[in-house]
């Protein structure tokens, strides 16, 4: 599991339009329909987000992100917790967001969005938790 | 969801497929040097299913559930022989022009339940009794936005696996390590 707590310029997003918006997530904003961004001139965060390996599978992730804030402090943010049988199945995901695909064709959420932290983690089965606590 | 017994019982520990909730605390702390903090890490590890009995079941209908990350460094000082393959810290991405940091952390709780009074009660018992064998990283409490929305006003979440495919992941669980998201695992990544 990969954990990375993002904080958002909320000010910023804010004077972007909607159709902007949802260019960049690449859903709708009202009713999340997802929208086709084949030909357009940059991937979105869906497509980003979306890994195919080469066989073309789709390899899902299981996500449980959470926002959090304190508006008086400006705070505003995201915390990404993501499940994977597979890390590189995130890696490559967040290489695609930072890096782009193409390279330069980064994520444009990341315009608004910032990662604070980043931690990679092993949820082991309650078994080799046991395991674990009993010393192997 | 169908055939789920978790409002009769309490969720076991490390339940990847327990329900999405209204509210979560994420927890990431280091572990103190010294075999006493490593002992009360394991007693405290040992005793994770039992904590989420004692809490979740003072409401059962709040689905308390929580799940234990152990990172690489850590799993390396507890000695164990079976450190899975792919375990390592998180890589730094030094992207133009936004990079993604690469942070420390031993151990993270992802908990996760219907009421944030429930996830605050089980974090203070567990920081309680985990004294000073941790330091504090960070601790960040969530909250479901609407219908499922981040700040930035969209729904999220919407490509995780779908309801059909947790009944695949039920199915597939087997005595070994349940590691992760196991529709997507089928078997653990667990080096002997």
């Amino acid at each position: 599991m990969v954990v990375q707590k993002y904080l958002h310029d909320l000010a910023a997003w804010g004077r972007t339009s909607t159709a902007l918006q949802e260019e960049i997530i690449g859903r709708t904003k009202i009713d999340n329909i997802e929208l086709d961004d084949d030909a357009a001139p940059r991937k979105s965060h869906k497509t980003l987000a979306t890994i195919v390996d080469a066989d073309g599978n789709e390899h899902d992730i299981l996500r449980d992100n959470m926002p959090f804030g304190r508006t008086g402090h400006g705070e505003f943010g995201t915390y990404f917790i993501g499940y994977t049988r597979h890390l590189w199945v995130i890696e490559k995901m967040l290489e695609r967001m930072f890096i782009g695909e193409p390279k330069g064709a980064y994520d444009r959420i990341l315009d608004f969005s910032t990662a604070h932290t980043g931690t990679t983690f092993f949820a082991p089965s309650r078994t080799t938790l046991a395991k674990l606590a009993s010393g192997g | 969801m169908a055939g789920h017994a978790w409002d009769r019982v309490p969720i076991d520990a490390q339940s990847i497929e327990a329900p999405l909730s209204q509210a979560a605390i994420f927890l990431v702390v280091g572990v103190s040097d010294g075999a006493d903090a490593l002992a009360k890490i394991r007693d405290v590890l040992g005793g994770l299913d039992d904590l989420v009995k004692t809490v979740g079941f003072r409401d059962l209908s709040a689905r308390l559930s929580c799940i234990a990350g152990i990172g690489s460094a850590l799993w390396d000082r507890l000695r164990v022989p079976m450190k899975p393959r792919e375990l390592k810290p998180f890589a730094a991405i030094e992207g133009v022009p936004h990079k993604a940091p690469s942070t420390p952390g031993d151990i993270l709780f992802h908990i996760r339940a219907e009421r944030p009074d429930i996830c605050f009660e089980f974090v203070r018992i567990l920081l309680q009794t985990l004294g000073s064998a941790v330091m504090m990283i960070d601790e960040v409490p969530g909250f479901r936005y609407f219908d499922a929305r981040d700040l930035l006003g969209f729904v999220d979440g919407t490509a995780n696996p779908a309801g059909h495919e947790i009944g695949i992941l039920r199915a597939r669980r087997r005595g070994g390590c349940r590691v992760r998201w196991r529709q997507l695992c089928g078997r653990a990544e667990i080096s002997a």
